[in-house]
């Protein structure tokens, strides 16, 4: 089911994950989009755990959208995981949060995160925004291989 | 007959001969022309000569040139007359040192010719006499300069009181010149306060004394330089009749002495005023321990008497822990580093009382022995309560700040996410289903979406503004102009504002946060920009300038102004004076702007005419001018 996963959005907000997937997918930036509600699923999907044991680990993954404040295990947790990870240190991981405290900023980049976003309150201005991360490092970026 | 009488004659001349070889003075006969035809053996004793070198000898060429032209003048009237005649002048003897003579000098002329047959000399030596003349003169001539020239005033006062005489240095002190003091009554000068020493007074003070002297310290009243105070010494001086004659006056300035004294007690009383009524507990003790002095605070604060504590060694309870420390410290005192300063507890009615103490050294000044401890101390038992009720404040209010701050981050965080619904699916909504809805829902649509995008802005505001609140100010020297200039670069480098005429005048160098300083100008900038768009054309200018010698910045535009009565308001939260179709805005910039001076120690308020436009002024401490322009 996995498989062929170009972006997984860790996002505990339901609207706005409907919103991100809709924007991402209304540009035509990408269609093969998962979604995980928390900090926890999100690892269990990366590392094949919990409900994700069946799967195979994700390696068509080209992004990984987060955000900071998640239930059980938070983004920023989620990230340091990742980036110690030699299988996922290099899938890039966008922080893509309501949060524009200057501590959450600088903790992210510390730990390794790729780009960090402030979510725009307007929705016009928060399409935009999505919508060239996606561009960015799903269709311009280019992997290691 | 004749024999007889030449026989009488004879005799008579033997006698005189006799007379003139034994006597004491030089007796000598000289011929018209003054040639020596006698002389006295004398001669030898007063001028080395025998009398036969002399006979046939013109004594004018022993007489000291200097005096011989007036000796002559006198020599030619004395042949005029008959009787004696006396010179005075200097002779040289043999070894041509020069001694004094007194000549009588008698002319013997012939009876009946009247003329004159030879002249008749007795000579004194008076040399002893002239010495004793100008040794008189010489110290006359020293006691008056002795006089003039002494360093303290000296007068001779008469009888009745009145200056005869003043030196220099009288004069000074008195401030006026020789001719206004002479004849000027000594009393005269004398401060009306000092009534009671009158001049008759101070006579009879003097007439009563054994030296006939009288000596007081007394205040004189000078025109130049007010109050005077001196010792006035007076002797009277007697003639040999042992009538008065005049009194010696001596009078010492001592009016630098006097303050110097003065000032002294004045600070000695001032000391001991401080130690006695200083509320701080004050000891001196020796380096045994033995107490040598105690203030009134000290016997007060223990209970006991200056005469119990004084000479005991006596301690408070103090537990030995501090008991060690305070060992340790008084013994680290040295006059390199003297004073010491500790807090340790003592115990007093079976209750802790903490104490401050500061301990300093006595040292010898020569020998750089160490003489004693001088301690002043307080009890801190109450401060060391506050203290510890001032940390567990900060802590609270540390807890409430980070309260605070995951409040903010919570706002941030949690509010937004349902603007972003609202907003994204009320577009959502008027894009999916634009052909079910008729204009009036769209209308509605947009209502939800502005007021979405409204309260998003009320929220970041707020955050801001609590962001500033919570910041701590960090210090940084930088130009503000460059600032300034950089700012409106930012705001104009898009295209916008291109209409804005800008002027900024150059603005000091200072030392604040610069970070809040950016803020702050932004605030007004963007303030000014907006509240002058409708201007023609729009005018700022940024400068600063001195009110009151403070240095003051100011931004002015030619807005819309407001009307002063709203003044109070423009700083407030959320306080708007403009209606929001007019001009944009939460309300929260200038509140900002106000925050950020206030935490940075200075002032801010504003100027406003409706329809002219406004000026913001706002001051920063004197200390945070690093450069002037």
């Amino acid at each position: 089911m996995n498989t062929g996963t170009d972006i997984l959005l860790v996002e505990d907000s339901i609207n706005d994950a409907e919103l991100t997937i809709r924007a991402l997918k209304r540009k035509n930036v990408c269609n093969k989009i998962h979604h995980v509600l928390d900090g926890e699923e999100a690892l269990d999907f990366i590392f094949s755990r919990g409900a994700y044991t069946e799967q195979p680990f994700p390696a068509s993954l080209k992004l990984i959208l987060l955000d900071i404040k998640l239930p059980k295990i938070d983004g920023l947790e989620v990230l340091k995981v990742l980036k110690a990870h030699d299988k996922t240190k290099l899938i890039p991981v966008v922080m893509l949060t309501s949060s524009n405290q200057e501590p959450d900023i600088a903790e992210s980049y510390k730990s390794g995160a790729n780009s960090y976003i402030v979510k725009p309150v307007a929705f016009d201005k928060f399409v935009e925004a999505v919508v060239d991360v996606g561009m960015y490092w799903v269709i311009r970026n280019q992997p290691t291989q | 007959m004749k024999s007889s009488l030449q026989e009488g004659e004879n005799d008579g001349r033997l006698i005189y001969r006799l007379l003139a070889d034994n006597s004491n003075d030089l007796i000598s006969r000289h011929t018209i022309t003054g040639e020596c035809s006698y002389v006295s053996p004398r001669c030898f004793h007063l001028l080395g000569y025998r009398p036969e070198e002399m006979v046939g000898k013109m004594p004018c060429d022993l007489v000291h040139p200097d005096d011989l032209p007036s000796l002559k003048t006198k020599f030619d009237i004395a042949h005029q007359n008959e009787g004696y005649t006396t010179f005075v002048y200097r002779i040289r003897r043999k070894d041509h040192e020069f001694i004094w003579f007194k000549t009588l000098n008698k002319v013997i002329r012939d009876a009946k010719t009247h003329e004159i047959k030879e002249i008749l000399c007795v000579s004194k030596d008076i040399s002893k006499n002239k010495k004793y003349e100008t040794d008189i003169i010489e110290s006359e001539a020293r006691f008056r300069r002795a006089f003039e020239f002494a360093p303290i005033g000296m007068a001779l006062v008469d009888i009745q009181g009145r200056l005869i005489r003043v030196n220099r240095s009288l004069c000074k002190m008195l401030s006026a010149n020789k001719d206004e003091l002479i004849e000027e009554m000594l009393y005269n000068f004398v401060h009306p306060e000092e009534g009671h020493l009158s001049f008759a007074a101070i006579q009879q003070h003097i007439e009563q004394s054994e030296q006939k002297h009288y000596q007081t310290e007394l205040r004189l009243l000078t025109q130049k330089q007010g109050v005077v105070s001196a010792i006035l010494s007076m002797s009277l001086v007697k003639n040999r009749e042992n009538a008065p004659l005049h009194y010696i006056c001596h009078l010492q300035n001592i009016t630098k002495r006097k303050q110097t004294e003065e000032a002294l007690l004045n600070s000695e009383r001032l000391y001991r005023a401080i130690v006695q009524t200083e509320t701080e507990l004050v000891c001196r003790f020796t380096t045994d321990g033995q107490l040598t002095f105690v203030n009134d605070a000290y016997c007060h604060y223990f209970k006991k008497t200056c005469d119990e504590l004084v000479g005991t060694t006596l301690l408070p309870p103090i537990p030995e822990e501090d008991r060690n420390k305070i060992e340790k410290a008084v013994k680290s005192i040295t006059p390199e580093n003297e004073i010491v300063n500790l807090d340790f507890r003592i115990v007093l009615n079976q209750e802790i009382h903490w104490h401050n103490w500061s301990f300093c050294g006595i040292f010898d000044q020569n020998s750089g022995q160490l003489m004693s401890y001088q301690a002043v101390g307080r009890d801190i038992t109450r401060n060391k309560r506050n203290e510890q009720q001032l940390i567990k404040k900060t802590q609270e209010l540390e807890t409430a700040n980070k309260e605070m701050e995951s409040f903010s981050y919570s706002v941030s965080h949690d509010l937004r996410a349902p603007l972003r619904s609202i907003d994204g699916f009320s577009k959502i909504l008027a894009e999916d289903y634009a052909e079910v809805l008729d204009e009036e829902g769209k209308r509605l649509l947009g209502i939800i979406s502005d007021n979405s995008k409204q309260m998003a802005e009320l929220i970041d505001d707020l955050l801001a503004f609590s962001r500033v609140s919570r910041k701590e100010v960090e210090k940084n020297t930088f130009d503000m102009s460059e600032l300034v200039k950089e700012i409106i670069h930012d705001f104009t480098r898009l295209g916008e504002h291109t209409e804005s005429q800008i002027t900024v005048y150059p603005l000091n160098h200072i030392k604040s946060d610069m970070a809040m300083l950016k803020q702050l100008w932004i605030n007004l900038i963007s303030n000014a920009l907006k509240f002058s768009k409708n201007s023609c054309p729009p005018t700022i200018e940024i400068g600063q300038k001195y009110i009151n010698g403070t240095c003051t910045y100011y931004i002015k535009d030619n807005g819309v102004g407001f009307d002063m009565r709203y003044a109070h308001k423009v700083f407030g939260v959320f306080q708007r004076l403009h209606r929001k179709e007019e001009f944009a805005g939460t309300g929260v910039g200038l509140a900002i702007v106000h925050r950020i001076v206030t935490k940075n120690k200075g002032k801010i308020w504003v100027e406003s005419v409706p329809n002219e436009g406004t000026q913001f002024y706002f001051t920063l401490p004197p200390e945070s001018i690093v450069k002037q322009v």
